[in-house]
């Protein structure tokens, strides 16, 4: 053992003092191989100093209480994990939805607890820039049982209907401070704030806080039954909890939660099937596959880095073998290199990583006050895993030169002669053939996936594990099969290259000469582009499957106003209709939001369901589908829109047909679906009279079918002679105007406040379209691989450049003007960075079309644009920036005679 | 016969204050068309700069050097790369082909580099390597060729287009003799037919193949032989 490690000390010492003798080419190794490691350091110790302990996490839940009971909205009794936040089930899902229990009904059998209610609604209040929705929550804040929950700032807890305490955040939305009075328009009330309430853990929250039976019910809806926190001595029992659930609310209990039950007391378990949570599968194998595709990454740009290390040595290292190294020793001086620098980085890295933890806590605390830090916490097996990735990462980057090396002859070397590289012809063979295995694996998974989320949802989570599994791991073989190809690939374009411009053709054909160094470069590109595309190409996908499903309540550019404002009065228990003044909500519009042309569109008057104000004098409409019964519906207008070529043609957002108009004037309707209209241009309707159900009668009305209007959830047009005939009540239903522009965020709050000012309370919606929430992400997928390219092209061509000085020194003596240099330097980074995209992409598709065929809802949508780019945009950007970095001047090569 | 290159009392000095090297110190050297100058002198005489500046690679501190007229130190430097590319040809000891480009694409280089297209400097390429009588190795890259072999792709470009100056740089220093004297013997041939060369050598063997001998020491021009007839005139003379 001794003599083992005794032969390798000479070899560490030439590994180091090549490192110090080599200054630039280590540091970049070393930057490499420590950025992951700073990347995940830095994680690591902001995870364990944000993760809470459990105690916490129940304290913030519950305060001081024993328990939390909440409804269950599936109505009827329930079954429930120890912790129902992760998971709960009705006793019989085929039980039809229902009223949710009252949780202060459920619990009034339980003796020994104080119950601390609280209920949630939403207000609309004003801002020094309008109008902002807020949430509403009525509980005694300062309640001794509530410490933990909520922490008191500044002033005091509200004691008054009349007043209130809210979070910081609003505080500074609403522009007040402790002592002013705020005032809420929805419902309108004045109130006064007596102090500053923090949610312990939601430093975003916006929301007022008020005694209970303040204004819920009274003018604001709650969100649901109120919730009931018990407090007491005596612990919440899992005996308790499922006594609570037969009644159909849910229970947190601390003592539960502290302590769970064992499995098989669960009855929970066994009804979902769940061995445990699969989502924590899926997080894993992402997390595994993104520290060993960046493991990977870096491997392959130190590997490229090494290889021009080990050219450089090549020298010394035929020095080793005539001084009567053996192949070993040669090999181990490389070897030792990568010892040497992935040690140097993992210290590096993991000094820098906790350094820039703690100076990034308070920063981020400040910066976003999602983020809420507990004690600084550095997790020392973390870090000690994480450097030995490092240590790991430089060994690997090692090894392939570190086997070249051993194979050179010492006698070339030392003679200075420049070698051939040649790939065995198996070696690409058998990228192809894990190519081919890693596609087959994919695609099987794939349908594996799809055949169980269709057709057996109740498999079990081993077997999504598996599914998992053979998706992730066949996109990774197919990987692996093609950076196995990428010398071949190199070889291939360089033997290709005869018909090429001059600068493309010498730096394909060096690529190809210099393996060593362009391989690794080609499939760090590859691998980054590969990952890039394919997570470009599922969020596209996501993305258009959201686009897809998006329904716009106007069409694109129109706001709308409805005129029928709906209240509810507490005291007779009944809802009133208050009718809005169009014109009054038209001057107050004027001038704060951008021009606009109005349109008031008048709506039948459905018969209501409950509660009416108003009897029932309105009949019920329903025009019966010719084909399946589908019915004409109003959209965001509630009931059928009326009117005549003009009304109609602000609904479409300007679609209308000579026979749409012509039909109208007819008295008849215009369908916006195909269908509706039958062959001998009626429309057929079955007209029930709401008073008496029985009594029905068929009428027949002439019918268009108008094609091509956008989908806002309308799908019909009635003339008012047709809403007549059918005995509907037209009144204005919508003041719809169409905006020359969009309006700014800051315009709509005016806007809403503008109307609030007129008396006018009614909800202003503008159609903006489908807004993505993926536009920049996308786009930061792009910048990833952009970043990953530039790299990697940016250390091969580098290396080329100083690899090739005798090159250049001909080039001048055979009269290359200056700028050669800077022209082949350019298309050695462009055209690696080319054949490293289009590879990547193509494997890109590979998990993409896996993951995409998985989910049913989901269909292939190619990102042009993003993809264009990184086939096009990133190399050209790489072959711009070599271009502009490399120096014009040729240095003459001193030649030593 | 007119002058090709004019060299007038040229200095170059490296570096300055106490460590400047003085390489050369008002060398003059006239080489008319159809003649082969032999350069001589020990290591370290400033053999090689004076090369380096007559085909305006290295610029001279003083002095004028003229190449067919044109005066390097009027022209900038990518003008005097288009010299290089028109009017002067290099051949070196080694390092002087690009290892990645075959023997065609290394004599269609300049013509490349001037603008030509791939496939006429190809064909001028492959017209100079049947000159040297190595046709039929056109398409071999440099690795898979022998010295000597490479040293005559080194002077096909040296001489491709129409150039009129060739500078030679110990063309057969990693040569063996009797492929060395193949490579001078080709090189006095291209002389012959017009050119005017430099060649500079350090093996008296290989001076007598040249018209005349400079002999450099220190930066300075020590000697200078008057017109002598090389090996090929003498031997057939002899017959």
């Amino acid at each position: 053992m001794s003599r083992w490690l005794a032969g390798w000390a000479p070899l560490l010492r030439i590994a180091r003092r090549d490192a110090l003798r080599a200054r630039g080419r280590s540091a970049l190794i070393v930057v490499m191989i420590a950025l992951p490691v700073v990347t995940l350091t830095w994680l690591s110790v902001l995870h364990r100093t944000q993760e809470l302990d459990p105690d916490e996490l129940v304290d913030r839940q519950l305060g001081q209480a024993q328990a939390l009971v909440l409804p269950a909205y599936s109505g009827g009794p329930v079954l429930q994990a120890p912790d129902p936040f992760t998971g709960s089930l009705p006793v019989d899902p085929t039980v039809e939805v229902g009223e949710p229990a009252d949780p202060r009904d459920a619990v009034a059998g339980l003796t020994g607890y104080r119950l601390l209610v609280s209920q949630a609604g939403t207000v609309e209040a004003r801002t020094p820039s309008g109008v902002a929705a807020a949430e509403w929550t009525e509980v005694t804040v300062g309640d001794p049982a509530n410490a933990g929950r909520y922490v008191r700032e500044a002033g005091r807890a509200p004691r008054e209907p009349s007043e209130v305490a809210v979070t910081p955040t609003l505080l500074d939305h609403l522009g007040a401070q402790v002592g002013d009075t705020v005032e809420l328009s929805s419902p309108a009330r004045e109130l006064t704030v007596t102090g500053v309430v923090r949610v312990t853990g939601n430093r975003t929250a916006e929301e007022f806080f008020a005694l209970p039976g303040t204004l819920i019910g009274k003018g604001v809806p709650a969100h649901g039954p109120a919730t009931v926190r018990l407090v007491g001595d005596r612990p919440v029992s899992w005996a308790d909890v499922q006594a609570l659930n037969a009644q159909g609310v849910i229970v947190y209990s601390r003592h539960v939660v502290l302590d769970p039950p064992p499995r098989p007391d669960v009855p929970f378990y066994e009804v979902s099937g769940e061995s445990d949570n699969p989502s924590w599968v899926f997080a894993l194998l992402a997390g595994v596959m993104i520290v060993a595709l960046a493991a990977l990454e870096v491997t392959l740009l130190a590997g490229a880095a090494f290889a021009v290390g080990t050219r450089r040595q090549a020298r010394a290292l035929a020095l080793v073998a005539a001084a009567g190294g053996s192949r070993r020793d040669v090999r181990r001086v490389v070897l030792a290199g990568g010892l040497v620098l992935g040690g140097a980085a993992s210290i590096a890295g993991i000094a820098t990583g906790v350094g820039l933890a703690a100076a990034s806590k308070p920063l981020l605390m400040a910066w976003s006050d999602s983020f809420d830090f507990g004690r600084f916490d550095v997790p020392p097996w973390e870090l000690a895993g994480i450097a030995a990735l490092g240590v790991v990462t430089g060994l690997l980057a090692a090894v392939l030169p570190a086997r070249s090396a051993a194979r050179q002859d010492p006698v070339a070397a030392l003679g200075g002669r420049r070698g051939q590289v040649r790939t065995p012809r198996k070696v690409p063979a058998i990228g192809l053939v894990i190519t081919a295995v890693g596609i087959g694996m994919a695609a099987l998974g794939s349908s594996l996936a799809l055949a169980m989320t269709t057709g057996l949802s109740s498999a079990g989570g081993m077997a999504a594990q598996g599914v998992a599994a053979l998706l992730a791991g066949g996109a990774a073989l197919a990987q692996l099969g093609l950076i196995i190809c990428s010398p071949a690939v190199i070889g291939l374009a360089a033997r290709w290259s005869g018909r090429l411009p001059l600068a493309a053709r010498l730096a394909l054909r060096d690529a190809g000469r210099h393996r060593g160094r362009s391989a690794p470069a080609l499939a760090a590109i590859l691998t980054a582009v590969t990952g890039s595309t394919a997570l470009l190409l599922y969020v596209a996908a996501i993305d258009a499957s959201d686009r897809e499903a998006y329904q716009p309540s106007w069409p694109a550019g129109h706001a709308g106003l409805n005129l029928q404002s709906v209240h509810y009065d507490p005291v007779k228990g009944v809802e009133t209709v208050r009718e809005l003044d169009p014109d009054r909500a038209v001057a107050a519009l004027r001038g704060v939001l951008p021009g606009f042309d109005a349109e008031v569109v008048p709506a039948t008057v459905e018969g209501c369901f409950d509660q009416c104000a108003e009897p029932a004098g309105t009949a019920l409409a329903l025009p019966v589908h010719r084909a399946s019964g589908g019915y004409l519906q109003g959209g965001s207008y509630g009931a059928m829109p009326v009117g005549g070529a003009a009304t109609l043609s602000a609904v479409t957002g300007g679609v209308s047909s000579r026979q749409a108009e012509r039909v109208l004037d007819r008295g008849g309707v215009v369908s916006f679906v195909p269908g509706v209209v039958r062959p001998d241009g009626t429309v057929r309707f079955e007209v029930r009279d709401a008073a008496e159900d029985v009594e029905m009668r068929h009428v027949s009305l002439p019918g268009a079918y108008l094609r091509g209007v956008p989908d806002t959830g309308t799908t019909g047009f009635y003339s008012p002679q047709a809403a007549e005939r059918l005995g509907l009540d037209v009144r204005p239903s919508t003041l719809l105007l169409d905006l020359r522009r969009l309006p700014t965020r800051g315009e709509e709050e005016a806007a809403r406040a503008a109307l609030v000012d007129a008396g006018i309370d009614g909800w202003l919606t503008v159609e903006r379209g489908y807004v993505s929430d993926y536009a920049l992400g996308l786009m930061l997928l792009v910048g990833a691989a952009a970043v990953i390219t530039l790299g990697a092209t940016g250390i091969a061509t580098g290396l080329a450049q100083a690899d090739a000085r005798a090159d250049h020194a001909t080039l001048a003596a055979v009269g290359a003007a200056p700028g050669v240099r800077r022209r082949l330097a350019s298309a050695q980074a462009l055209s690696l960075a080319a054949l490293g995209s289009l590879l990547g992409i193509a494997s890109g598709f590979v998990p993409a079309l896996a993951l995409i065929g998985a989910v049913r809802s989901l269909e292939v949508t190619v990102p042009w644009l993003q993809l264009s780019l990184v086939l096009v945009g990133i190399p050209l950007l790489a072959g711009a920036l070599a271009f502009a970095f490399t120096r014009s001047r040729v240095p003459l090569e001193r030649r030593i005679a | 016969m007119s002058a090709v290159l004019e060299i007038t009392d040229l200095t170059r000095v490296h570096g300055s204050g106490p460590s400047a090297v003085h390489a050369l110190r008002g060398v003059s050297l006239t080489v008319t068309a159809g003649e082969l100058v032999a350069v001589m002198g020990p290591s370290g005489s400033g053999k090689s700069t004076l090369l380096t500046c007559a085909g305006g690679l290295g610029s001279p501190t003083g002095g004028t050097v003229s190449v067919e007229g044109t005066v390097l130190g009027t022209l900038s430097r990518s003008e005097r790369a288009t010299l290089r590319r028109r009017a002067v040809g290099y051949v070196f000891q080694d390092l002087n082909l690009i290892p990645v480009l075959t023997a065609a694409e290394n004599v269609a280089l300049p013509r490349e580099l001037d603008g030509e297209s791939s496939r006429a400097a190809r064909r001028l390429a492959r017209a100079a390597l049947a000159e040297v009588g190595i046709a039929d190795l056109a398409d071999r890259f440099p690795d898979d060729m022998s010295g000597g072999q490479q040293q005559r792709v080194a002077i096909a470009r040296a001489v491709v287009g129409d150039r009129r100056l060739i500078l030679a740089d110990e063309p057969t220093g990693a040569l063996d003799t009797e492929t060395g004297e193949a490579v001078l013997r080709l090189l006095r041939a291209r002389i012959d037919a017009g050119a005017a060369g430099v060649l500079v050598t350090h093996e008296a063997r290989h001076a007598a193949w040249a018209d005349r001998v400079v002999f450099l020491r220190d930066g300075q021009m020590v000697d200078e032989t008057g017109r002598t007839d090389h090996p090929e005139v003498l031997l057939g003379a002899a017959r």
